[in-house]
């Protein structure tokens, strides 16, 4: 079909409309200032930011550490027996692990089998099964729940930067990657990685609200100095009804304040005149919450020292562990971040709670058919839990993470042995979530920072500028040598080179690739490379040529023959190509990523597309003589 | 325009020359590498820190080393990096990024910004050691099945002999400047090894196609043919290609420097030991193999 001519233009133009659309993002959200970029809509701006070609942490700069947790130590910290033999298997094995580069588990099991260790005495609380194998398999479970578990601590944690897209993931069996864009404050990200774990129980005080709320409205009133200047700038007035008597009270009546057309919007001036600091406060489906826009605000506010000292002794603010989303009534999506008042003394810390686990509550109970977590506490945590509880009937108990509150169910009787369900999850997720949560206090993973990379931000943007500007004369460079020795047909591998450099960049955009410098580079050899294509088929044209063909005959020949060579050294390069995607990380698959796509893309342009251009003028009219 | 017009260049005649030159090369390269004790591995591999410090005035080196052993960065290398206000630093892992700033900052006061710290564990830098080598290891493997697949065993014993040829002699330049192998530069390898290849297989498709048509003649001729017939085409794309690296190098920042140097070097080799190696190679086992009677 493609030797008629309108068939290759039609094909051509379709990959050109599809390079366009996919670049779109890219080029939108990269041409956007920030202050433009706050102005989108929640749901435009994470569109926006997905279609778009993300930067490399070497580019944009920030943070890349790579956790372990340490297995060794957590094996010895689970034996509830701990023998000299078990610690001399524990380290050998360590040892055995790092010179062969193998499972520690199964090295383990060898030298636990070896030296006919009976793993059992040690771990007999875990195992249901006594050969050492079975208790080897349940350590390994013991492990999936630690890294877990640390999982759920360090995306917890990370909040605390603002970094807006974190990565947070399992790498391998033992270890978790983590990626902090633009995080400038290595130091503190560090630190806050390494910090242990601290899990508590407190009691919610909502039937403090009104009290609190009224002493920090009254000081905020007579002390202006503490709101925020951008607080004030921020407020635009809204079209609509501003109800100016919102106060403390009113936050609670009516439920909810999501019947407010205008609970998306910053909170109006004359509220806050009235009620500097409730007034930022809005009712959510289950208590008091902060809309998106204003939390830092808010935040800056209660981190204030002399605000610190209005807040009655007995009680803290918290957040919750995340934004959180409803629906207004008329169906837009609000982001919001609940606000708790609580007990400034926990009533359990997180070394009393034992073995939590996620599970389906029990036919014939109220939590039938549901998942429910449920947990254990140890011989102090459960004298406490059951007076706790037994003072505290239907009211809410807050738990917390390193001082976030990830949910706060109410407390619906007292629990004298310890054995406690918690209910309302709406799947197995979030009620896997929590108990690894719970997890966090009972057994504090070991956690390692075993390879760590910082890039500042004012080296990264010298990267950029580097390699733009490498590029750019590059590109300049190869397309003045091709035009001067292939002329007519130089301007054709030109112009393919340019659209090959346009695909490149579409297939990375519509693979949500992350550019990396290397990945630069890699575009960089692909402007030189890729020209190869064409200079396989320009010199087979002029062989053609002199050998006495007519320019028509010679320019098929050309092509035909060219092509399985192009397509014959184009798959080594990729197989080099591919391999380093596979195995190399980060910036390096960046690199492998951007070349692989630049050679096949140049298989497009260099073949196709420039050969229509010369089906366009050789079979237009007939041609004696061809430029190049 | 042309570059060369017909040449008629009897390569294959040049083999003795060309094999001393080659193998004078790689021998000149391990015996750095042999005196050096192997090739003088970056953090990435033997685990340590390195951090790329930016001061506001140009950096006396000597002076700032002497400032730092007193505050126990004993042993630490410092380099001049890209400008005299920057300098990488590199020390044996610690353990903590955090502890080399706070160190440095107490040795050096606020005078200073921190451009990069990367650090790596002795554990990781191992395992990165195994992957980079089952990478080009791997990389090597599936080519020479390719190409067997292709074209026949003795191609692929010519295409990979010039690879290696390649590597080595990158390798050796890089212990004789006494320049590091870190990941970027396995990634750098990897592209030698497929650029290379690219030029290789060109010249072997070309004499792919000129046996049948010169059935009357030698294959040391055939090959001679397909050599030149070729060489406008090696010739312009090595020196597009050469000219990128070369931009890359000179423009593309300090960080992806040594980068841009192993490709140019890379390049250089490969364009060579497609016409100088491989189709020798090739031409000395199929004529082997045609001489004993088993085949």
């Amino acid at each position: 079909m493609f030797k008629d001519i309108r068939y290759r233009w039609a094909l051509i133009a379709v990959i050109l409309l599809a390079s366009a659309y996919l670049i779109w993002p890219t080029y939108t959200f990269y041409s956007l200032s920030d202050s433009e970029k706050s102005d989108l809509s929640l749901e435009a701006r994470k569109e926006l930011k997905e279609g778009a070609i993300n930067l490399g942490l070497d580019l944009q700069g920030g943070m890349y550490v790579l956790l372990e947790v340490e297995i060794p130590k957590l094996v010895e910290k689970l034996a509830n027996k701990m023998s000299d033999e078990l610690k001399s298997i524990i380290t050998l094995a360590e040892e055995r692990t790092t010179d062969n580069q193998t499972d520690f588990f199964t090295e383990f099991l060898t030298l636990a089998d070896e030296n006919e260790l009976r793993l059992i005495r040690s771990y007999s609380g875990l195992a249901t099964q006594r050969d050492n194998a079975s208790v080897v398999e349940e350590l390994k479970v013991q492990r999936d729940n630690a890294i877990s578990s640390a999982l759920e601590i360090i995306r917890n944690r990370v909040d605390e930067f603002g970094v807006s897209e974190p990565t947070i993931q399992k790498y391998g069996a033992n270890r978790i990657i983590v990626e902090l864009a633009g995080v400038q404050d290595s130091e503190r990200a560090r630190k806050l990685i390494q910090r242990t774990a601290s899990l508590e129980f407190t009691l919610v005080l909502n039937d403090q609200w009104e009290l609190v709320l009224n002493k920090l409205d009254d000081h905020l009133k007579s002390d202006s100095t503490i709101i925020p200047v951008a607080a004030e700038e921020n407020n635009t007035f809204q079209s609509g009804e501003v109800d100016t008597t919102d106060s403390a009270e009113d936050i609670f009546s009516e439920g909810s304040i999501l019947d407010e057309p205008v609970f998306d919007q910053n909170t109006p001036a004359e509220i806050l005149k009235e009620a500097p600091f409730s007034g930022y406060l809005r009712g959510v489906p289950n208590g008091v919450g902060v809309i998106a826009q204003e939390y830092q605000t808010v935040k800056e506010i209660l981190e204030n020292p002399s605000l610190q000292k209005v807040i009655p002794r007995g009680g803290k603010f918290l957040w919750g562990n995340k934004m959180e989303t409803a629906q207004d009534e008329t169906g837009a999506f609000i982001e919001y971040r609940q606000l708790y008042y609580v007990a400034a003394n926990p009533e359990i810390s997180g070394g009393m709670v034992k073995a939590p686990k996620a599970t389906m509550g029990a036919a014939g109970t109220d939590a039938s058919g549901q998942w429910v977590v449920n947990l254990s506490m140890s011989p102090e945590g459960t004298k406490r839990w059951s007076r706790f509880t037994g003072a505290n009937i239907n009211k809410q108990v807050a738990i917390v993470l390193d001082d976030k509150v990830f949910m706060a169910p109410v407390i619906r009787d007292k629990i004298p042995t310890g054995q406690t369900q918690v209910t309302g999850f709406a799947d197995v997720n979030e009620a896997k979530d929590i108990a690894n949560v719970l997890r966090a206090g009972e057994l504090p993973a070991p956690v390692e920072i075993v390879e760590e990379r910082t890039v500042g931000p004012s080296l990264g943007s010298d990267s950029i500028q580097s390699g733009r500007k490498a590029m750019m004369i590059g590109l300049l460079v190869v397309m003045v040598f091709m035009i001067i020795y292939y002329r007519f047909a130089g301007i054709l591998a030109t112009m393919a080179l340019l659209l090959n450099i346009v695909l490149v960049v579409a297939v990375l955009a519509g693979l949500n690739a992350t550019l990396t410098l290397p990945g630069i580079a890699g575009l960089i050899l692909t402007i030189g490379m890729a020209v190869d294509a064409n200079v396989i088929i320009f010199e087979r044209i002029r062989e053609e040529l002199d050998v006495g063909k007519t320019v028509r005959a010679a320019i098929d020949a050309g092509y035909e023959r060219a092509f399985i060579t192009i397509l014959d050294a184009n798959v080594t390069t990729l197989i080099a190509a591919f391999v380093l995607a596979w195995v190399g990380s980060g910036p390096i698959k960046g690199f492998a990523i951007t070349l692989s796509t630049g050679i096949v893309c140049s298989m497009f342009t260099a073949i196709f597309v420039t050969r229509s251009v010369f089906m366009y003028f050789s079979h237009s009219k007939p041609i004696e003589k061809l430029s190049i | 325009m042309r570059l060369l017009s017909k040449t008629n260049v009897n390569f294959i005649g040049k083999q003795k020359f060309t094999a001393v030159l080659s193998l004078a090369l790689i021998i000149a390269g391990l015996v750095s590498l042999f005196m050096k004790g192997g090739p003088l591995l970056s953090i990435d591999f033997t685990g340590g820190t390195v951090a790329q410090v930016k001061f506001e005035n140009p950096v006396n080196i000597s002076k700032l080393r002497n400032q730092l052993a007193d505050f126990g960065f004993r042993g630490a290398e410092i380099v001049e990096f890209g400008s005299p206000e920057e300098v990488l630093i590199k020390t044996q892992f610690s353990g903590s990024s955090l502890e080399i700033s706070e160190q440095l900052k107490t040795a050096l006061g606020d005078t200073f910004t921190l451009r990069r710290v990367e650090s790596v564990g002795p554990k990781i830098g191992k395992e990165l050691q195994t992957d980079a080598l089952f990478a080009i290891g791997l990389a090597l493997l599936l080519i020479l099945i390719y190409i067997a697949f292709r074209f026949d065993r003795y191609y692929a014993l010519g295409s990979v002999m010039a690879l290696v040829h390649d590597v080595s002699i990158t390798l050796g330049v890089f212990s004789l400047l006494d320049f590091e192998i870190n990941l970027s530069i396995i990634a750098a390898f990897l592209t030698i090894v497929g650029y290379s290849l690219n030029d290789t297989i060109v010249v072997f498709d070309r004499i792919r196609e000129n046996i049948p048509n010169y059935l009357k003649k030698t294959l040391d001729e055939a090959v001679n043919i397909s050599l030149n017939e070729t060489l406008n085409r090696t010739v312009i794309t090595s020196l597009t290609t050469l000219l990128v690296v070369a931009i890359l190098f000179i423009w593309g920042g300090e960080v992806i420097n040594l980068f841009a140097f192993a490709l140019i070097v890379g390049v250089m080799v490969g364009t060579y030991s497609s016409i100088f190696v491989a189709s020798p190679v090739m031409v000395y086992f199929e004529k082997r193999s045609k001489s004993t009677p088993h085949k």
